[in-house]
C-alpha cells in the first residue's frame, strides 16, 4: 500500500525539502509496519495497527510542512487572518456538512458552538460494550484522590481472613457487579474471530470472580461463546510459538525482544523425541484485539512432536533464569508448526494479586486441585498485607499504579485484590472463609485436543 | 471513514474555542458564514503548543480522552480501533468483519484522533529536523534507520512497568525543556483566567515569535496560584507578549488585583516560529 498524499498548497526551498522527506520517511516507516519488521508491543496502543498508523502520517503532512513554511518566513496563504486566505480549502460532502451544522447546534455564539461540538462530536455512541454495571464501577474505583486510604475506607480495612463476622454487604455487591458486568461486557463485545479473545478474558474473568473453580476443559471453554473458541485458541497458539526470533526494530533491552532469549518458547521435556512440552511466552505479542496474551499469559502447551525444531547456538550460556539454555549447545526454537501438533493447552488462571493454585508433588498447572492448594499470591508479601499493598505496582522502575488514575486500566487489578481481601491466606484456609459469599476462586485449564 | 473521524483529521475542531486563540487573536472567533452555502472560518494549533507530546499521550497515558466510555473499554484491552475501515491489504478481513458489523461497537472520539494525530506529526518533525526541531528548517543528518527509531521513540509506551523509551536518542536527548532565559516577574494579576504578568528588567523576548513559553514560581501567598505544573506542563505553558515587560498566558484562578510578588519565570521555546496558528476554511 502506498499513501494518498494530500495537496500542499503552498511551496519553497524549505518546505519542498521538508515534504520530500516526511514522505519518504513516512514510506519507510508503514513498509516496516506493513513487513511486521515493527515491534508494535512496546508502542502505545493507538500506534500499533499499520493502516492507523497510516492514516495519521498522511494527515499529519499539511500542518507539518505548514509550519516548516512559515519557520521559512515566506509570504503566502495562511498567514494572515483574512477570510478566503486560507492555505487549504476543506470541501465537505452534503452528508458532512450536515454533520458540521448539527455538531454544531445550530448556535450563533461562539462558546456554546465549540462545546455543543465537542459534545455533539464525542457523544457518537451512547451504547458502550463495557456496560453499565462495569462502567459505573470504573468511574467508581478510579474516581480516588488517593490510591490505599479510600480503597481500604471503601472497600473494608477491617475485613481479615478467617472472620466469622465477614458479612459486609458492600463487598458482596461489588463481586455480584463485577461479576454480572464482566459477563455484560464480554456479550457486548460481539464474538468473532478477532474479538474471541477479548470475551474469553472477561468470561475468564467472570468464572474466577463467581468462584467455580475446577478444570475448564475443552467443551467448557466452547460453551462460553462458540465451538470455535477451542479452535481459534490452538490455531493462534501455533502461530505465537513460531514467531521468528526479532533481528529487527527494539532491542531487546529496549523489551522488544522474546522472552526466552529471543524466542516465544522454552522447552521443557521432549528434547529426544516423542510429545513435547514447552513453556509460550505472550508476553511480546502485541496487544491487539485478537491477541493471546491478555487471555493467557504465558502457559504450557503440548505437542505431538511433530513440529520442526532447531537449535540456537548463539545466545551466551545460562543455567538460569529466562535466558538459560534449554539443549545442551544453546536454545531450542520452532521453525514450523501446524496446530494440528498442538495436542494439550494448559495453564492455572490464578491472579498474584489474588488466589493462586500451588502447584508441586506431582500435581502440574491443569491439573485438578483441591481448595487446600488455594494460596495467596505472590503480590500478598506479608501476613499483613492489604489488598491495596497488594494490587499496587512497585517495581524499582516504576511506582505504584494507583487505581485513582482513570486513564490506567489497571485498576481492574484491585477489583480482583478486593475479592482476596487483607492478610495472607493461611495454609489450608480458603475452605474457611464464610463471611464473602462471592468468593472469588481460580481455576485450571486442560484444553485437550 | 467517519465523518468525525475525518473532521478530526483535517484539524476540524473549532479549536477557536479555546481561551489561548482568543488572547492570541484579540477575541477573534470562529466565523460562521451562512448564505447560499455554508462556511467555517477557523484556527488549528497543536493542543499543546509547547512539548514533545501531548496531555494525553505524557508519560503513563495512552492517548485516549475518556471522552466516551467505550475508550475506558479498549483502554481496558489495549485495543484502538481500525480508523479507515475501508482499507483493504494487510487487515482487511478484520476491516470487512467491522463493516458487516461482527464488532458492533467501538469508536473513539474526535478528541482522541486529534491527540494521535498530533503526537504523530510532531514525532515526524523530530524525527526528520535537525537537534531539537524547535524553529529550524533544517534536515537533520541522520540516517533513515536513525530517524526511523527517533519515531518510533516518540511513540513508545511508557507506563509504569512497561517504559520502553530509549533516553539516549531524541526526543530525549536533545534537551527539549531547556531554559532559553529566566526572568523576575514583579507584579501579577488575573482577569477571566488569564494572568498577566509585569517582568523587571524587561523580559527581553522577541516578538518575532510565537512560541515563548514559561514555568511560573513564584514564591509566596497567593502568587503561587499562578504556578506552572511541570509534570501537566513540562515545558511550560504558552504565552503571549504585550510589550517588553508584559506577558500573558491563561491561567485558571480567581480574579486578582495587580499584586506585587518575587521568583522566577523559566523561558521557553516551543513548537512554533513566526505563526503557525493554521486558517481553515470549511465549506
Amino acid at each position: 500500500m502506498t499513501f494518498n498524499w494530500p495537496d500542499i498548497p503552498f511551496s519553497g526551498t524549505e518546505v519542498d525539502t521538508f515534504v520530500t522527506a516526511y514522505k519518504a520517511l513516512a514510506q519507510a516507516i508503514y513498509d516496516d509496519y506493513y513487513a511486521g519488521n515493527i515491534a508494535t508491543d512496546i508502542l502505545k496502543t493507538p500506534y500499533q495497527d499499520t493502516e492507523n498508523i497510516r492514516v495519521f502520517l498522511e494527515n499529519g503532512l499539511l500542518y507539518a510542512a505548514f509550519i516548516i513554511k512559515q519557520r521559512a518566513g515566506n509570504v503566502g496563504p495562511g498567514t494572515d487572518f483574512v477570510i478566503g486566505n486560507s492555505p487549504k480549502r476543506i470541501t465537505l460532502s452534503d452528508a458532512e456538512r450536515i454533520r458540521l451544522i448539527q455538531s454544531m447546534g445550530c448556535i450563533g455564539e461562539t462558546t456554546n458552538i465549540f462545546s455543543s461540538f465537542q459534545e455533539n462530536g464525542e457523544n457518537i455512541d451512547p451504547e458502550a460494550p463495557m456496560g453499565p454495571l462495569l462502567r459505573d464501577l470504573a468511574n467508581e474505583v478510579t474516581d480516588r484522590d488517593d490510591p490505599c486510604d479510600d480503597f481500604n475506607q471503601k472497600y473494608n480495612e477491617n475485613i481479615t481472613r478467617n472472620d466469622p463476622d465477614n458479612d459486609d454487604p458492600e463487598l458482596k455487591n461489588c463481586s455480584d457487579a463485577v461479576l454480572a458486568a464482566s459477563i455484560s461486557a464480554a456479550a457486548a463485545i460481539g464474538y468473532s474471530r478477532w474479538t474471541y479473545t477479548s470475551v474469553l478474558t472477561f468470561f475468564f474473568v467472570a468464572k474466577y470472580i463467581a468462584g467455580g473453580g475446577g478444570v475448564l476443559d475443552r467443551q467448557g471453554l466452547d460453551l462460553m461463546q462458540g465451538p470455535n473458541s477451542s479452535i481459534w485458541l490452538r490455531e493462534d497458539t501455533a502461530k505465537w510459538m513460531g514467531q521468528p526470533k526479532k533481528l529487527t526494530g527494539q532491542t531487546a533491552s529496549a523489551g522488544g525482544a522474546h522472552k526466552f532469549n529471543g524466542y516465544t518458547v522454552k522447552l521443557v521435556s521432549g528434547a529426544n523425541g516423542g510429545p513435547r512440552t514447552w513453556l509460550l511466552s505472550t508476553t511480546s505479542e502485541p496487544g491487539t484485539l485478537g491477541a493471546i496474551k491478555n487471555l493467557l499469559g504465558d502457559f504450557t502447551v503440548k505437542t505431538d512432536g511433530n513440529e520442526s525444531i532447531a537449535i540456537d547456538t548463539s545466545p551466551p550460556r545460562s543455567s538460569a533464569g529466562e535466558d538459560q539454555w534449554d539443549a545442551p549447545t544453546g536454545k531450542y526454537y520452532v521453525t514450523n508448526i501446524s496446530a494440528s501438533n498442538i495436542i494439550n493447552i494448559i495453564d492455572d488462571y490464578d491472579f498474584d494479586y489474588g488466589y493462586e493454585i500451588e502447584r508441586g508433588g506431582g500435581s502440574e498447572p491443569g491439573d485438578p486441585f483441591t481448595d487446600d492448594q488455594i494460596k495467596s499470591g505472590p503480590r500478598f508479601l506479608e501476613p499483613n498485607t492489604t489488598a491495596c499493598e497488594a494490587a499496587v505496582y512497585d517495581q524499582p522502575s516504576g511506582g505504584p499504579i494507583n487505581f485513582n488514575n482513570p486513564t490506567d486500566k489497571r485498576w481492574f487489578r484491585y477489583i480482583i485484590a478486593r475479592g482476596h481481601g487483607n492478610g495472607q491466606l493461611p495454609t489450608g484456609g480458603y475452605e474457611f472463609i464464610t463471611g464473602v459469599e462471592c468468593k472469588h476462586k481460580p481455576f485450571a485449564i486442560n484444553i485437550a485436543y | 471513514m467517519r465523518t468525525d473521524y475525518k473532521f478530526a483529521l483535517n484539524h476540524i475542531n473549532l479549536g477557536i474555542g479555546d481561551t489561548q486563540f482568543q488572547i492570541d487573536h484579540h477575541e477573534q472567533e470562529t466565523l460562521v458564514s451562512v448564505g447560499s452555502s455554508l462556511f467555517v472560518f477557523d484556527l488549528h494549533n497543536f493542543s499543546d503548543r509547547m512539548h514533545f507530546d501531548t496531555q494525553l499521550s505524557r508519560n503513563s497515558r495512552t492517548g485516549f480522552s475518556f471522552r466516551s466510555n467505550d475508550e475506558l473499554f479498549f483502554n481496558l484491552i489495549d485495543y484502538f480501533p481500525r480508523l479507515d475501515t475501508s482499507s483493504t491489504g494487510v487487515g482487511s478481513t478484520y476491516a470487512a468483519d467491522i463493516q458487516a458489523g461482527i464488532l458492533t461497537t467501538g469508536t473513539v472520539t474526535p478528541t482522541t484522533v486529534s491527540n494521535c494525530l498530533e503526537v504523530v506529526t510532531k514525532a515526524m518533525l523530530i524525527s526528520i529536523l535537525e537537534g531539537n526541531g524547535k524553529r529550524t528548517v533544517g534536515i537533520g543528518t541522520s540516517t533513515l534507520q536513525e530517524t526511523k527509531e527517533i519515531f518510533l521513540n516518540c511513540l513508545t509506551d511508557s507506563s509504569y512497568d512497561r517504559d520502553f523509551r530509549n533516553t539516549s536518542i531524541k526526543p530525549y536527548s536533545v534537551g527539549f525543556n531547556t531554559t532559553h532565559s529566566t526572568i523576575s516577574p514583579v507584579f501579577v494579576s488575573r482577569n477571566n483566567n488569564v494572568a498577566i504578568v509585569t517582568t523587571s528588567p524587561a523580559h527581553g523576548l522577541s516578538a518575532s515569535y510565537d512560541d515563548w513559553g514559561v514555568v511560573m514560581n513564584l514564591n509566596t501567598g497567593i502568587a503561587t496560584s499562578f504556578n506552572t505544573s511541570t509534570s501537566e506542563y513540562p515545558n511550560g505553558v504558552p504565552i503571549t507578549l504585550v510589550d517588553s515587560t508584559t506577558f500573558k498566558y491563561v491561567n485558571v484562578g480567581v480574579n486578582t488585583n495587580s499584586t506585587a510578588v518575587t521568583g522566577t519565570a523559566d523561558v521557553k521555546i516551543g513548537w512554533g516560529g513566526t505563526s503557525i496558528n493554521l486558517h481553515l476554511e470549511v465549506g
